[in-house]
């Protein structure tokens, strides 16, 4: 039940309980690295696969929580499963409001934690897959031109050819043009692909009245 | 014996001897009287005799009636003056028998002699009575010189009698002062040394007690009133002693007390504090069973996390070792201490503390600084109570902006500086001196005791606890100790004090 090429991130400043968590996280068989604290993380973490943040609440310097905003301020944000020894319930909320995956109080079973790291880090397999899927997408949106963009938000209301011409005021021929190399650019074989793609993208139909 | 008795004993016994001495010296008075009237008798017989022998010889030289009558008269007084007299020793006895033994035969003598004269034939035989006439006059002549002699010598040795008598008188006086001088002082001195002396030990005993060992008791055996005074002396130590160990038993539990309410305001900390060793020891364990469930067991990784549990565990005991050593009532013992460790030792217990209220400590500890003599468990309270009241102190404050500072530095005249300063918002500049009073406080916890037992604490350590404004803002809690042993632990300590 391994995630391929995954990393787990521990930040806590007590050594004992940092070295612990590192030896019960190998144990599951993931790829572990600890740090003693948020801003040495801050610094020096860097991992293409998917990750998961494993992160004490209360630190001296920057705080867990502290750290999960600067994370969040960031354009990508891994999944934060807090562990704490004094955990009250305004700070859980807080976390698991701006969120965390999870929050566990010390000490916690085994079976806890790596429940929790598992599914952070298919989530965030997840999470990747998403956005590896929608960057693509925006690649080929960012490689059509102007007039086929127009086109696109078109075709995607559903709108015949005829209408298209007739509401922009070219000839039916051209938009047919167009519309090839939209399909063409975006990689779809059939308008019902293109909307779903545009949809995730975002992408808004163009606005006219039928 | 009581010391007024005692004090009568000398007026008494002079008393009895002036009584006694006044009727040894009457009854001499009155011996000596009698031997001058007896003189005086002598005297008169002397005289007595003389004048017998006057009319004797006027009355043979004109043999009228006039002197041979006063002759009678004389004689008829001398034979009552004689009979008077009376001696006790025989010889004074033997001489007056003499005496009268030839006043009878004078008398006899004269009395021939007048009936001589009477008889009718005396002018008719001349020769004849002449010559019996010139034995008579021999006679009484003789006897007459006899007993003048006889009457000498009695006068002679009642004159040396009286004189003896006199002389003994006189020495008698004189003895019997001296001896009163005498017996006076010795009995003054005596007197006066069974009083000094239990008074003079009361006075050592009290400035014994007076220095602090109520463990002194006089033990007076004597039952007078100095005896009784020191039985209520000793009680009085005794009671005080019992006065001295419940104060200090109360101090002690006052002490005692405000540890478990300072500890009490930390539990969160202090059950963080063994929470972390736990969560190890849990993690380290699963993951050890992990390992060994493995189709290939890693026995390494296992022997690493069992080392590490051990560790720990110790850790975690530590943690509750030193926190049961505050939270325990023990005797005061004083000891050499390393007053860095002491400290870091209280800064460790407090580390998840100063981690919750997200502030900073530095630690200034100057590690050349020799050891001082005191009590652990009491020195750590006061540093604990001065390391709290800063927590409070920069709690209100923006984040990053929570400083406390704790450091050691060799201090004047022999001694350690400590001092404890925060970033807080300082102490009410006029009156600094009011947090050492008892039940002040500006919290709305606490019971306004821990630096009042602070500051009794470093006092009986021979130090000074001291507050001021730090010039960069906030305040500066600073206590001394002595490098050398204070005097508290020099006495016996009292029991139970803690």
């Amino acid at each position: 039940m391994t995630v391929e090429n995954a990393m787990v991130f521990v930040v806590d400043d007590d050594l004992s309980v940092r070295k612990s968590l590192d030896r019960l996280i190998r144990s599951a068989g993931f790829a572990v690295e600890t740090f003693a604290a948020a801003n040495a993380f801050l610094e020096r973490h860097s991992h293409k696969g998917p990750s998961c943040l494993i992160l004490d609440v209360k630190m001296p310097g920057v705080s867990g929580l502290e750290l999960q905003e600067k994370l969040l301020s960031q354009e990508y944000a891994m999944p934060i499963i807090f562990i704490t020894g004094h955990g009250d319930i305004p700070m859980t909320v807080k976390a698991i409001k701006k969120g965390a995956v999870n929050f566990l109080s010390k000490p916690f079973d085994d079976t806890d934690l790596l429940d929790a790291v598992h599914e952070a880090l298919q989530r965030d397999t997840k999470a990747r897959t998403i956005r590896e899927k929608l960057e693509k997408i925006h690649r080929c949106l960012e490689s059509l031109t102007p007039r086929e963009y127009e086109i696109l938000t078109y075709v995607i209301t559903g709108m015949l050819n005829k209408q298209i011409a007739y509401t922009l005021k070219i000839s039916e021929k051209t938009v047919k043009v167009h519309r090839g190399r939209v399909m063409q650019k975006m990689s779809v074989g059939s308008v019902a692909e293109l909307v779903r793609l545009t949809e995730q993208a975002h992408i808004k139909p163009a606005e006219v009245l039928l | 014996m009581k010391i007024t008795t005692k004090l009568k004993i000398i007026p008494t016994i002079v008393i009895c001897m002036t009584i006694a001495s006044a009727v040894i010296v009457w009854l001499s008075f009155q011996k000596i009287h009698q031997k001058e009237i007896q003189d005086t008798i002598i005297t008169s017989a002397i005289v007595n005799i003389f004048k017998l022998d006057v009319l004797m010889h006027e009355y043979l030289l004109h043999l009228e009636e006039r002197p041979r009558e006063q002759w009678n008269i004389q004689n008829k007084a001398l034979s009552l003056l004689l009979n008077e007299i009376s001696f006790n020793n025989l010889k004074d006895e033997s001489t007056l028998k003499t005496l009268r033994k030839n006043q009878a035969h004078i008398t006899v003598h004269f009395g021939r002699m007048v009936s001589l004269h009477e008889d009718p034939d005396y002018e008719k035989n001349d020769a004849f009575f002449k010559k019996i006439y010139k034995l008579l006059q021999s006679r009484i002549e003789l006897g007459s010189q006899n007993m003048i002699r006889h009457s000498v010598q009695l006068h002679q040795r009642s004159q040396k009698d009286l004189f003896i008598t006199h002389k003994r008188l006189s020495w008698f006086l004189i003895a019997v002062m001296l001896l009163s001088g005498i017996l006076i002082a010795l009995l003054t001195t005596f007197i006066g040394r069974s009083i000094s002396k239990p008074i003079a030990k009361l006075s050592r005993a009290t400035e014994i007690v007076g220095s602090g060992n109520l463990d002194f008791q006089i033990a007076s055996k004597k039952n007078d009133e100095l005896g009784r005074f020191s039985k209520t002396f000793d009680q009085m130590v005794s009671r005080l002693k019992e006065a001295m160990v419940s104060r200090a038993t109360l101090q002690a539990e006052v002490k005692h007390l405000d540890r478990v309410a300072t500890m009490g305001t930390l539990t969160a900390a202090l059950a963080h504090e063994i929470n972390q060793p736990l969560a190890a020891i849990l993690s380290n364990a699963q993951a050890a069973i992990r390992f060994l469930k493995a189709e290939q067991p890693d026995f390494h990784e296992v022997r690493d996390a069992l080392h590490d549990i051990v560790s720990d565990d110790k850790r975690a005991a530590e943690v509750i070792r030193r926190l049961r050593r505050m939270l325990k009532k023990e005797a005061l013992k004083c000891e050499a201490l390393e007053l860095n460790v002491v400290i870091q030792e209280i800064v460790d217990l407090l580390r998840s503390e100063i981690i919750i209220i997200n502030a900073s400590i530095a630690m200034d500890l100057d590690t050349g600084i020799p050891d001082v003599y005191g009590d652990r468990i009491q020195i750590q309270q006061v540093i604990l109570n001065l390391l709290v009241n800063a927590f409070d102190a920069v709690k209100g404050l923006p984040d990053g902006t929570r400083e406390i500072r704790i450091s050691t530095r060799v201090g004047e005249s022999d001694s350690i500086l400590v001092s404890v300063s925060d970033s807080g918002p300082g102490i009410e500049a006029h009156k600094p001196e009011a947090v050492f009073e008892a039940f002040y406080t500006t919290k709305n916890k606490g019971m306004g005791m821990g630096l009042p037992i602070s500051k009794s604490i470093i006092e009986q350590h021979d130090g000074r606890i001291w507050v001021s404004d730090n010039p960069e803002g906030g305040a500066v809690f600073a206590f001394t100790l002595p490098i050398s042993k204070p005097a508290i632990y020099e006495n016996k300590p009292l029991k139970g004090s803690v």
